[in-house]
């Protein structure tokens, strides 16, 4: 057995060799041994775990070792950094900084306190960003790198970028600057002025952008500085459009207030409570001279306060302060004032205390009343004068109230109406003084009072003693001062003795105008008895002078009738004078050629002149249009009075007919026409006298030339009446020039009447009925006409004319006016009516004023001779009415002669051809459609339709000129009215139809032609 | 002459002729504002373009001249209406005036005249109308 080294060694030694070889001793030291293997092998098994251990320790160790040294690195790390992080480290003992432990406690309290920090700074981050995000401003930050930090909604939305505040948040600003750049006015140099700004990188705030939508922006730039290093800026933009707009608002009622105040007419100042003035408006530079430069800050005492009254305004202003009272204030007091010139004036002043803020100030409003004040002097005179004139003039005046009660009289008014003023206040003046019905005079005139109307009237009235008196009275409305009617005021005249002269005044010229009537009916008398004498005496002279006489007989009947020519004439003068001036003369208008006017003047008056042994030379000027309107007869009168004139008082020499034209218009001439003589001429003061009445320069002269002292006047008043003036130019001893000018129309040559031809006045045969009360004047008639062949029945009054028609019938009746039994008047008109005669009467009358001549015509003559007659006048109207029987007669061998006389037409119409055959044409349709009918209306006998028909086409016919049957027309429509006479209807209608069927065919021919 | 007061007229007559002439002679005297009518109903149908003058047939087939006459009065008044008439009656002239016409004119170949006689004295009483107003009334002592 092997036995362990030990084991054997310890029982070599220990146990006897005997029981070495026991068997049992064997067994146990073998399980000894087993167990000492056992150890053994445990043993081995530990040392090799225990080398391992020992391995793994070292390596451990090695780590550990590399380990602290790193921390030893960090702590001193930590250490470092904590003394540059913490001021508060350096405060720690040394001796704890090497406490680890203390140190990560410290530093772990600052971490703490860091944290704490660090969470507060988060949330006021994230509160200034809400703020500025909800900040009704538009924030932009932007750092130094030009990159966004932070940008607010709003700023996005006033300038218009389209990105939202995250989107744009590290972007470049310039990015979003195009938008917001046409946002604004210029927007050019929004721009630049960014550019400007960041250029410059100084503060600038309050700057004031404009949008073109009229917006403002108030924009601040900000830049950000931190220790002193500019790390970004911040811009700012404010809508301020409200406060830039109320700002305005603001500045223009502070400007309009500035310029009411400036422009006031009052001048405004204001002092403080020292009296030192404040404010001083434009008015008051004007009024007291100071300018405002000069007086702010003075006081009134040494401005606008005269001497006399500086203490009491200092006296004032203390007693305002002291009480708060000032007797002055609040109301309109005047007081003097000085200018700068040391002029006094008077102003009215009003001065309100005011307050602000505490500060009381004296608000003065002044106006220059000087003006005023002198009106008021000058209205208290004017009051002074007119109530001295009112007393001085005797003028009663009354003021009566709405129920006419007198409340005042003044001692005048008393006087004329013989009453006491304590009488008549209270009295009813037109129950007083007015009777019977003036009194519904003035109450019309009081109703005229209450309507504002005044008026000056005439009345009679009764004074207190009962006496007539008449007063004028002026009388007006009486308001009180808010306009309304308080009564009236009268002024009262006594003009009872002008009233009497008026009375007698008024009764004169009645007696004047009696006269004047009695001369009128005297002269038109005087004419008619004068003229039916000289009718005879002319007459027979006519008559004489047709005998066989000698020569000396001859002379003596010549020179009778020249004087009883001149006879005549003075009556005709003295008649056209009275119808003058009776206003009777009437100027007629007809057609004449102007050059006949004058030659035959001429011609008439040559003989004369020749025989005085003067020339006599007519000159008319060639712009005389030919054919001139006016009233031939009143002019060769004219003429014939100035050349006659001329003729009278020239002896040797010439006279000298011109006529000029001074100014031609398209439808009149203006003539000048002058008689120049080289006669006796007169005094030029005289000139004017010639036109009077019977008047000759020299009462000799009268005696030597005669004349009847009218012809000049009568001169004048036809020129006056032709409307015309008259001048007169003489020289005494060397002639005289008389020229008138009057206007005269332009006529036509269509016009112009024709002169009858002499031959026609063979009135042999004719049957006259001559009805003449008088019997020389029947002779003188009756002589003429036997001469001319006629037969002559006579008659001596209306009623024996008309017996004689009733059984014989004649050509012409010639029909003297005033005779007894019937005058002619009243026989004509029974002539028309009751014989129905339409013989053509010609009125035989010795009035020849107008009236009369109506009278005639009216009655149905057809014409007039004024006795004395001329012979050639009365055969040349007989022949006239008488002649045309015999060209009817002719008609037929007239055939182609033209029925129809377009004259009268063409005159019309002046001329004008278009108008001409219009009427023509209406002519012709016209007849065509009567005829037919009017003789239908004939075969049926209804004679009043045919009438009817003729009446109507009567004044075509006159238009047209058909004079043939002019007379018919007249008769039958007349005789169809009738209605009896159905022969001579149908026979005159025939003869009529005849002619105006031949007029139409001739008229068609005229229009085609 | 140059300076003529210038008036409407209206010329009322069946009578073509007459009126065309009628027409004429105011051509004449320079008027120029001239309407006809050829019946008494076309004239007052047509008052309301305010003639001045109207010279008016009498003797007309519709309406009798002085029924037209009395229509234009009570229309207005201070229409001029001149009757013109072929029948010298004194009663129709009587009745004309008495129904307010202003003249009565016969025809004839006078009338140019008589319508001139008239037109002057129509100017004359217009005249004499605007003249009559009361002028102003001088206040005697105004100083009340």
């Amino acid at each position: 057995m092997d036995l362990h080294k030990l084991l054997q060694r310890q029982i070599n030694k220990n146990v006897p060799a005997d029981l070495q070889d026991n068997p049992f001793f064997q067994s146990f030291i073998k399980t000894v041994n087993d167990s000492y293997l056992s150890f053994e092998r445990d043993k081995d098994l530990m040392d090799h775990s225990f080398q391992e251990s020992e391995k793994e320790y070292n390596e451990v160790h090695q780590n550990l070792k590399k380990e602290y040294e790193l921390k030893q690195q960090s702590i001193l790390n930590l250490y470092e950094s904590l003394t540059q992080l913490d001021q508060g480290y350096s405060s720690i003992n040394e001796d704890e900084k090497n406490d680890l432990l203390f140190i990560s406690k410290y530093v772990s309290e600052q971490i703490t306190k860091r944290k704490e920090t660090e969470k507060k700074l988060f949330e006021t981050v994230q509160f200034l960003k809400t703020l500025l995000g909800n900040l009704q401003s538009g924030i932009l930050v932007v750092d130094n790198n030009d990159t966004i930090l932070f940008v607010n909604q709003y700023l996005c939305d006033i300038r218009n970028i389209n990105a939202s505040p995250d989107e744009m948040i590290g972007k470049k600003p310039a990015q979003y600057i195009g938008d917001a750049q046409v946002l604004f006015k210029d927007s050019q140099a929004y721009k630049n002025r960014i550019d400007e700004i960041l250029s410059r990188k100084e503060i600038v705030i309050g700057e004031i952008l404009e949008t073109i939508d009229n917006r403002f922006f108030e924009r601040d730039y900000v830049p950000i500085f931190i220790d002193s290093i500019c790390i970004g800026h911040l811009w700012k933009s404010t809508d301020v459009t409200q406060r830039i707009k109320s700002k305005n608002l603001l500045k223009q009622s502070e400007e309009r207030n500035r310029i009411i105040m400036n422009s006031s007419l009052n001048a405004i100042i204001t002092i403080d409570s020292t009296g030192k003035i404040t404010f001083w408006n434009n008015q008051a530079e004007i009024i007291f001279g100071w300018k405002k430069e000069e007086v702010l800050g003075k006081t009134l005492n040494e401005t606008i306060i005269p001497d006399r009254h500086k203490e009491g305004h200092t006296k004032g202003l203390k007693y305002y302060t002291e009480t708060g009272k000032g007797p002055v204030l609040n109301k309109q007091i005047e007081l003097p004032a000085v200018n700068n010139m040391g002029h006094e004036f008077p102003v009215e002043i009003s001065i309100i205390p005011l307050e602000q803020n505490g500060e009381v100030f004296f608000c003065s409003f002044m106006q220059d009343i000087s003006e005023r004040k002198k009106t008021e002097t000058k209205l208290k005179v004017q009051e002074e004068k007119y109530r001295n004139i009112i007393t001085n003039m005797n003028l009663g005046l009354i003021e009566v109230d709405n129920n006419e009660i007198i409340q005042f009289a003044n001692q005048s008014f008393a006087s004329i109406s013989g009453f006491e003023i304590e009488e008549l206040i209270g009295l009813n003046p037109a129950k007083t003084f007015v009777f019977g019905e003036n009194l519904e005079k003035l109450n019309a005139k009081n109703k005229l009072r209450e309507k504002g109307v005044s008026d000056v009237y005439q009345i009679p009235v009764k004074n207190k003693r009962g006496e007539l008196r008449w007063w004028a009275i002026g009388g007006a409305p009486n308001y009180d001062d808010k306009g309304k009617l308080v009564g009236s005021i009268g002024i009262h005249l006594d003009i009872t003795e002008q009233k009497q002269m008026e009375i007698e005044l008024e009764s004169e010229k009645l007696k004047a105008e009696q006269a004047s009537k009695a001369k009128e009916a005297f002269l038109a008398n005087m004419s008619h008895e004068i003229r039916t004498p000289l009718n005879g005496i002319i007459g027979f002279l006519r008559e004489l002078e047709r005998q066989n006489l000698t020569d000396l007989q001859k002379k003596y009947v010549e020179n009778s009738t020249v004087a009883s020519k001149h006879l005549l004439s003075i009556i005709n003068n003295i008649l056209d004078i009275s119808k003058i001036e009776a206003g009777e003369m009437s100027i007629e208008v007809e057609d004449f050629i102007f050059e006949n006017v004058i030659s035959n003047v001429v011609n008439v008056l040559e003989p004369l002149a020749k025989k005085k042994g003067l020339k006599l030379i007519s000159q008319i000027s060639k712009d005389v249009h030919q054919v001139l309107k006016g009233d031939i007869v009143r002019l060769e009168q004219v003429l014939f009075n100035l050349i006659g004139n001329s003729l009278k008082f020239t002896h040797k020499g010439k006279i000298h007919l011109k006529c000029e034209v001074l100014k031609d218009t398209k439808t009149f001439q203006r003539l000048q026409i002058s008689v120049v003589d080289t006669g006796i001429g007169m005094e030029q003061g005289y000139a004017e006298n010639i036109f009077n009445k019977f008047s000759q320069e020299d009462k000799a002269i009268t005696r030597k030339f005669g004349g009847t002292g009218l012809g000049m006047t009568i001169t004048k008043e036809l020129i006056q009446l032709m409307n015309g003036k008259i001048n007169v130019q003489s020289e005494k001893g060397s002639g005289t020039t008389i020229s008138f000018i009057i206007d005269l129309e332009k006529g036509s040559i269509n016009n112009i009447k024709k002169v009858q031809d002499e031959i026609n006045v063979d009135i042999s045969g004719i049957n006259v009925l001559l009805v003449e009360d008088n019997i020389i004047n029947r002779m003188v008639a009756i002589n003429t006409l036997n001469y001319f062949n006629c037969l002559v029945t006579e008659a001596t009054n209306g009623i024996e004319a008309i017996e004689i028609l009733k059984n014989k019938s004649f050509d012409i009746i010639l029909m003297d006016v005033q005779m007894p039994e019937m005058d002619g008047i009243e026989a004509t008109m029974k002539i028309r009516e009751e014989l129905k005669l339409q013989t053509p009467i010609i009125a035989l009358t010795a009035n020849a004023f107008k009236s009369e001549v109506d009278k005639c015509k009216n009655a149905g003559m057809d014409d007039y001779i004024t006795k004395p007659f001329e012979e050639f006048d009365l055969i040349e109207t007989i022949s006239r009415y008488t002649n045309k029987h015999g060209a009817l007669n002719d008609a037929v061998k007239e055939k182609d002669k033209k029925l129809y006389d377009l004259k009268s037409l063409y005159s019309i119409g002046r001329d004008n051809p278009e108008f001409i055959t219009k009427m023509i044409i209406i002519f012709i349709e016209q007849i065509k459609e009567v005829i037919p009918n009017a003789e239908a209306a004939l075969s049926c006998d209804e004679f009043l339709v045919l009438s009817q028909f003729i009446h109507k086409i009567r004044p075509s016919i006159e238009g047209m000129g058909i004079f043939s049957i002019i007379e018919d027309i007249k008769i039958l429509e007349k005789i169809s009215k009738e209605g009896s006479d159905k022969e001579k209807i149908t026979s005159i209608f025939f003869q009529i139809k005849d002619t105006l069927l031949t007029a139409v065919e001739q008229l068609k021919e005229e229009i085609q032609g | 002459m140059e300076t003529k007061t210038q008036f409407k007229f209206f010329i009322v007559d069946d009578d073509v002729f007459c009126a065309n002439m009628y027409n004429q002679y105011l051509v004449n005297m320079k008027y120029d504002d001239l309407t006809h009518y050829s019946n008494g109903s076309d004239c007052i149908a047509n008052l309301h373009l305010k003639p001045d003058i109207i010279f008016l047939d009498h003797n007309m087939e519709d309406i009798n001249g002085f029924e037209v006459l009395k229509k234009i009065k009570r229309y207005d008044p201070n229409i001029y209406v001149v009757m013109i008439s072929g029948q010298e009656n004194i009663e129709t002239a009587v009745d004309a005036l008495k129904y307010g016409a202003f003249d009565y004119v016969i025809k004839g170949n006078d009338v140019y005249e008589k319508l001139e006689l008239i037109i002057n004295k129509i100017i004359a009483v217009k005249e004499q109308l605007k003249n009559n107003y009361p002028g102003f009334i001088k206040r005697l002592l105004s100083i009340f």
